[in-house]
């Protein structure tokens, strides 16, 4: 089954003329959306906004309710300055950036080598590779944690950069995806490219691999999502402090005797947020068909 | 083995007391200023080797201070670092609650900081597992000996000192005398003595009265009994320094050795492999169902309230000399009229001697600078700015005897009192496997969970970790 | 133009060619994966064979089976396969069908519907520890936003994250809350590839809205169904971060899980030949819930 482009923005004319005199009968229907939305979003806007507040105002003026609950009376930048300049977050981004942008780099080479290598090359047990490299999506990273620190430990890389992503450069989502997109890509042009007497590995790097653009894009947004967002991994095997990523950063954030750091914490869940929300909404379509289609058998 | 018991504690007092008033002659001599005539910085009590011209990068450990004291530890980096250009100093700071934790893993892991901050509860762990180096051999004998007994003996295992206390932590009460002149109610009694605190009984009772009569005059918001900010906050959240109050203060040291009484107050068995009988004796069991009925009657909060008592939000609170300190200070005294008083006392008035106690790494590769490097950060002069910024009690007597507001003020006399009337933490290798499995346990115990029953579950689960140090 | 031989010949390089290039270039992720994600499975496995010295971690021996029977002996053991077990079904239970509803209702494309989809999206995309953090500020039993709510409204307050019974399903909630996005829009996707022509047939045979979806739109997603449970299987079964930051397994064990389990025993208790015993407990835990759902969800109808 081809890739189909997934349409979600622009509804086709013939659901227009279903949906837009009835605009009036379905306001049920778009409150109740309306609704969902403002649910989903809440947590999200609640700590943005908490954000702006002082930290005493945080703690004051929460409970009991009132508009102070949610919007900072007085709005103030100085989380994010003592957050700057105290904690010195931008450390801590850069270096989820650095981290990023090693797991991207090395899931990218290493998914269209091996998806192209299913797609189209013969070898003995091509297959049963394929299998045992999607039966390793059954191991969440929680259950191998020690087993895989020793090997770091073993390699000397503990808390080195390699450390944050060599062991999930080979994503088997990643891998499938890649076969997806290079069966898609048209035979004939390689055929073509083979009789001009082109070796396999050219037509890999001149006619497959330029043709699954659109796929290589979303393998590097779903990868670098997944990077941005880890937690455990890089909470165990990176003890250096200046090479810590953003995420174990903010948990550091939650508490200090006597004095509460409120402030700072969503100003630092917001700086990590926010990007990759805004990163995520654009690039939906991407994002939306790597999720969908890295699963579908 | 805990080592202050019943006879044991007038040789100390006498001992310790010999050791003040020699160190007192002595003060002014031993407390100079940061760098000594020839300019030269001084290195405290470091008697080690020459340190190495080689460029050495040494890695420190330790919880997060408050803005203040961080940059005063900055401060003092630089005047090491000018000394000696060739040695960069690294640090890394985590939370007070996840630094225990934290120790572990590195301890684990065989590439740990050259000095980080532990404690003296752990100082058998030290011992058992190698990981830290024997300070003796790096420090004065002078120093060490400054170091009150029992602070020392907890510090050490094996015979070997291996971390050296930097303050020493003693709780205290705290109470708002604003909220109690509110509800019309007498404060615990400001003693500067061991004699005379309140009971947990009368404790309870007290501050039951006080948070109806809060309630009563239309007070939602002030609570009778401040959460814990120890560690991450809340219950649970340091049993080794804070809430074994509640049971071990329910023991007895003058009884038997073999009596529930007797096993409460030391906390584990002599062998330090096994814990039943000890914080599951009935005993035991009553100061936790004490502690509970602080939760059960609503006298504290279940969860960790920041700033509760400084922002004026409780009526007592338990906390350390820190804030004594503070207060003093015009720029950071509360809003509101306070003062000390004795913890509450079980069957007797019990406090910790478990504090603060950098070590340094058994592995690390520049023994000799990280030792100096202790060593300088407690010299006097750098002790005595720490402990002025950050409000902790000192744990080396010249100190203790420079400072007047321990001769003078109510607040600072207590909290001598209490270091002498201290006991060590339970003396065990599994001191973290303890340590680990206790906090959450209180923590269940405050959220409702029947101390009669998870307190053995709990014994049992000890022991079996405890099974693997034999 | 070549001969019909030199053609043969080299379709014959080509295919030894292809041989050693398909090999050289599957390497780098078989390597990888055998080596990280294997290897270790395999080392968890014999680990929990052995008993270990505390640090220095050196194997004191063979004991079996024994770590297996330790862990069934531990009273803080016996809720945590079953809170995993608890985690799935609530987390699966709540989804599949929420994101199904959601899904159809976001078809419609009323004119909220791009809001509310990158609401989910955005949910979606927040990491489990800021979301943690966050909804953990949210759930203070004394001073937080929902309390604040509730009393707002004259509700009894509650105690969320402090009650063995509220706690694992305030995180279900949370986590719902989080990962529903998924399963959404693989449904989305699923509903758009369905040619409208066939529902609108089975309107034109006299079938109800409801019908038109139970009986021929609904079969239709069974593929993105499929895939949706087994996304949101794994993500309930390996639910950790919340757990560890929110209520480290409490109170009382109440929401604690294998994952979580197995970290604190090695890294908290330092016992790594039971903590991987219980790591195998719970991929073994996986393994079966997925078979199970591939057992149940099997086409016995063919297509």
């Amino acid at each position: 089954m081809t890739m189909q482009n997934i349409a979600l923005a622009k509804p086709a004319a013939a659901q227009q003329s279903r949906t837009s005199p009835l605009v009036v009968r379905n306001l049920g229907g778009i409150v109740l959306v309306a609704v969902i939305g403002a649910i989903f979003a809440f947590p999200i806007l609640w700590a943005t906004l908490a954000s702006f507040k002082s930290t005493t105002e945080i703690i004051t003026k929460t409970f009991p309710l009132s508009w102070a609950s949610f919007v900072p009376l007085q709005a103030t930048l100085e989380n994010y300055v003592y957050l700057f300049t105290e904690v010195n977050f931008q450390l801590n981004l850069l270096n989820t950036v650095i981290a990023g942008a090693g797991q991207v780099g090395l899931a990218v080479v290493v998914s269209s080598l091996a998806g192209y290598a299913f797609a189209r090359l013969r070898f003995p047990g091509r297959e049963l590779v394929f299998a045992l490299f999607l039966l390793t999506a059954f191991i969440p990273v929680e259950a191998i944690i020690v087993p895989l620190y020793q090997i770091m430990q073993q390699m000397g890389l503990v808390s080195t950069f390699p450390a944050l992503f060599l062991p999930f450069a080979c994503n088997p989502f990643g891998i499938f995806m890649m076969r997806q997109a290079f069966r898609d890509v048209p035979l004939e042009m390689e055929e073509a490219a083979k009789i001009d007497g082109c070796g396999p590995l050219r037509v890999f790097l001149i006619i497959a691999l330029p043709n699954v653009k659109p796929t290589l894009a979303t393998l590097v947004l779903i990868q670098f999502i997944w990077s941005w967002n880890a937690y455990l991994w890089p909470l165990v095997v990176m003890q250096d402090p200046t090479k810590q990523i953003a995420q174990v950063a903010i948990a550091n954030l939650k508490s200090l005797p006597n004095i509460p750091m409120d402030g700072p914490l969503f100003a630092a869940a917001t700086a990590v947020t926010i990007p990759l929300v805004i990163l995520s909404i654009v690039l939906q379509r991407y994002y939306v068909r790597g999720l969908v289609t890295s699963g579908m058998k | 083995m805990t080592k202050r018991f019943g006879k044991d504690l007038s040789r100390r007092t006498v001992l310790t007391g010999l050791a003040g008033v020699a160190a007192g002659v002595f003060a002014p001599a031993i407390i100079g200023s940061a760098r000594a005539g020839d300019g030269k910085i001084d290195l405290g009590g470091y008697r080690g080797p020459e340190l190495t011209s080689d460029p050495v990068t040494l890695r420190f450990l330790r919880q997060d201070f408050t803005p203040a004291v961080n940059t005063l530890l900055e401060k003092a980096y630089a005047a090491f670092t000018a000394q000696y250009p060739n040695i960069t100093i690294s640090e890394e700071k985590v939370p007070y609650g996840d630094l225990q934790k934290k120790q572990l893993v590195y301890m684990m892991s065989n590439d740990a900081p050259d000095i980080m901050i532990g404690r003296t509860d752990f100082s058998e762990v030290y011992h058992y597992s190698k990981a830290a180096l024997p300070l003796q051999d790096y420090l004065s004998p002078d120093y060490v000996a400054d170091i009150p007994d029992n602070l020392r003996a907890a510090a050490s295992a094996g015979g070997n000192l291996y971390c050296a206390p930097w303050e020493t932590t003693v709780m205290m009460l705290y109470f708002n005398r604003d909220l109690f002149d509110k509800v019309g109610m007498q404060p615990p009694p400001e003693v500067d003595n061991a004699e005379g605190g309140w009971t947990d009984e009368q404790f309870i009772a007290q501050m039951e009265e006080l948070n109806g009569k809060l309630k009563a005059a239309g007070d939602t918001n002030s609570w009778a009994y401040a959460a814990s900010s120890q560690g991450n906050g809340g219950p649970g959240s340091n049993y080794s320094q804070f809430e074994s109050i509640w049971t071990r203060s329910q023991g007895d040291p003058n009884a038997p050795r073999d009596s529930s009484a007797y096993k409460t107050l030391a906390g584990i068995s002599a062998d330090g492999l096994s814990v039943s009988g000890c914080i599951d004796s009935p005993e035991a069991i009553k100061g936790m169902q004490l502690y509970q009925s602080l939760f059960t009657k609503g006298i504290t909060p279940l969860g960790p309230v920041r700033n509760q008592y400084p922002g004026g939000l409780a009526a007592t609170y338990m906390g350390g000399l820190l804030f004594s300190s503070r207060f003093q200070d015009p720029a950071q005294a509360p809003a509101f009229k306070w003062g000390v008083s004795l913890p509450p006392k079980g069957n007797i008035l019990f406090s910790n001697s478990t504090s603060d106690a950098p070590l340094i790494w058994s592995k690390t590769k520049h023994p000799a600078e990280a030792a100096a490097l202790l060593a300088f950060l407690c010299n006097d002069a750098n002790r005595r700015d720490f402990h002025r910024a950050w409000g902790s009690m000192p744990s080396r007597m010249s100190l203790i005897h420079s400072m007047d507001e321990f001769q003078t003020k109510q607040p600072f006399k207590l909290a001598q009192a209490l270091l002498d009337a201290s006991y060590g933490a339970p003396r065990t290798p599994g001191a973290f496997d303890y340590f680990n499995a206790m906090n959450p346990v209180v923590k269940d115990i405050a959220l409702g969970a029947d101390p009669a029953k998870v307190l053995p579950e709990t014994a049992g689960k000890i022991d079996k970790l405890l099974a693997k140090y034999k | 133009m070549a001969a019909a031989g030199t053609m043969a010949r080299r379709r014959q390089i080509g295919r030894s060619g292809e041989l050693l290039l398909g090999s050289a270039m599957v390497l780098p992720a078989f390597v990888g994966l055998a080596l990280f994600k294997l290897w270790p499975l395999l080392s968890a496995a014999l680990d929990s064979l052995q008993t270990f010295r505390p640090f220095d971690r050196v194997s004191t021996g063979w004991v079996g089976l024994q770590n297996y029977i330790d862990l069934l002996a531990d009273p803080d053991f016996r809720s945590a396969p079953v809170n995993t077990l608890l985690y799935i079904v609530l987390i699966v239970g709540i989804t599949i069908p929420l994101a199904l509803y959601l899904a159809v209702l976001l078809d419609r494309r009323l004119p909220a519907s791009t809001w509310a989809r990158n609401a989910i999206i955005a949910a979606l995309a927040t990491s489990e520890a800021v979301t943690a953090l966050v909804w953990n500020q949210m759930y203070e039993p004394s001073v937080g936003l929902f309390n604040a709510i509730l009393t707002a409204l004259h509700l009894p307050e509650q105690p969320f994250l402090t009650s063995g019974s509220e706690a694992l399903v305030s995180i279900v909630i949370m986590t719902v809350w989080k990962e529903i996005g998924l399963p959404v829009l693989i449904f989305l996707a699923g509903l758009q590839a369905i040619p409208q022509e066939v529902p609108e047939a089975a309107k034109l045979d006299g079938a109800s809205e409801r019908q038109t979806f139970w009986y021929v739109t609904l079969p239709m997603l069974k593929p993105s169904i499929v895939v949706a449970l087994f996304m949101m299987t794994v993500t309930a079964t390996r639910m950790f971060t919340p757990i560890l930051i929110m209520t480290q397994g409490g109170p009382q064990g109440a929401t604690n899980n294998l994952a979580l389990y197995s970290y604190q025993l090695a890294f908290e208790y330092q016992s790594p030949g039971l903590a991987a015993a219980s790591v195998i407990c719970m991929v073994g835990v996986l393994a079966l819930v997925t078979a199970a759902q591939g057992y149940l969800l099997q086409d016995k109808d063919s297509k």
